[in-house]
């Protein structure tokens, strides 16, 4: 006798404690893909962020250094056009540097393309000797793609150099 | 004998308790699971539908069209000659005369860059007899395309759309002499 109730105890169903163990757990581990499938989306808009901000400092630079890096190259003239671009403040650029303008650039308005970020820049030159000119670039953008330069969170610098 | 008499009452009474869950754990559990199971749906299906935008964004045909528009445009104009280039006054094709190899000494062919019906193309011909060799389409889903030039330097601002995604294309290039 004694030993049938001891064979009835042992198979005890799952009590509520066990239950709600194995839903922490499974909640656990759905909140863990979540993050994880939100990090990386987070990691390809600024990584999409990056490219653009690259494409932008290398159109600025390179039709800067068509010109030979001349000091009256205006981009509002030049891309105005068919990009927004526009006089703005702009990241500092670099100490030794002779300042040519900041301008805020936005490729794709936000309202057409959840990737639209506004991008300010900053466009500086250096004499090396005579003959030869630095052109630096300097972009700053908001990696999670907010309106304004005090959002902005990440820079990207492009120095090439041109025969005057 | 009174010990064993108790020990079957015992016995007795722990045969009677009902196994597994009562009425009253059965709902506190599925109310705890709903409350749960909802606000974990949400972030889900919310979490899903970013994804799906996002992998459109950067996996979409406007983006790989992009890449391939850029890349074609920086391989042709950097081995172009800087005299020869010509643009159209709205800035709606560009020409310019290349390098068609290595053991070339002066440009032997010319690309003219230039978008028609949605499409991206690139016309090679040979430079002497304005021959053409080639027709080739670049990229499609393109809704505006235009050529600059800074000197020596060519600019395409190429404006994708397939009616879901948009994506500019800004792509500079110097040309090789």
């Amino acid at each position: 006798m004694v030993q049938k109730n001891y064979k009835i105890r042992t198979n005890a169903g799952s009590t509520l404690v066990n239950s709600l163990i194995a839903v922490a757990i499974i909640l656990i581990a759905l909140i863990g893909t979540s993050n994880f499938r939100y990090y990386s989306t987070l990691d390809a808009r600024k990584a999409s962020a990056q490219t653009s901000a690259a494409r932008i400092a290398l159109i600025l630079c390179e039709s800067w250094r068509g010109i030979q890096g001349s000091p009256s190259y205006n981009p509002i003239t030049h891309l105005g056009s068919d990009i927004t671009i526009v006089q703005s403040e702009g990241p500092n650029k670099p100490d030794d540097f002779t300042f040519l303008g900041s301008y805020r650039i936005v490729l794709d308005e936000q309202d057409d393309d959840a990737n639209g970020a506004d991008y300010f820049a900053t466009l500086s030159w250096k004499d090396i000797k005579p003959g030869l000119r630095a052109l630096n670039v300097i972009i700053t953008w908001a990696q999670r793609g907010q309106r304004g330069f005090e959002n902005t969170d990440k820079t990207f610098t492009l120095t090439i150099y041109t025969l005057t | 004998m009174i010990f064993i008499y108790k020990n079957l009452g015992m016995i007795q009474k722990r045969l009677t308790i009902p196994r597994g869950f009562t009425i009253v754990e059965l709902v506190i559990t599925s109310v705890i699971m709903i409350i749960a199971g909802s606000a974990i749906g949400l972030v889900i299906v919310d979490s899903q539908r970013s994804w799906s935008l996002m992998y459109e964004c950067v996996n979409s045909e406007v983006v790989t069209d992009g890449y391939v528009a850029r890349r074609k445009f920086d391989s042709i104009i950097r081995k172009a000659c800087g005299e020869s280039i010509k643009l159209d006054d709205t800035g709606s094709w560009i020409e310019v005369g290349y390098y068609a190899s290595d053991s070339s000494t002066a440009p032997d062919r010319f690309a003219c860059f230039y978008e028609a019906n949605g499409y991206l193309y690139v016309e090679h011909s040979k430079l002497d007899y304005k021959e053409t060799l080639d027709v080739e389409a670049i990229c499609g889903n393109v809704s505006d395309c235009k050529f600059k030039r800074a000197g020596r330097s060519v600019q395409m601002i190429l404006k994708l759309d397939n009616g879901t995604h948009k994506n500019t294309i800004v792509a500079s290039a110097v040309t090789h002499n």
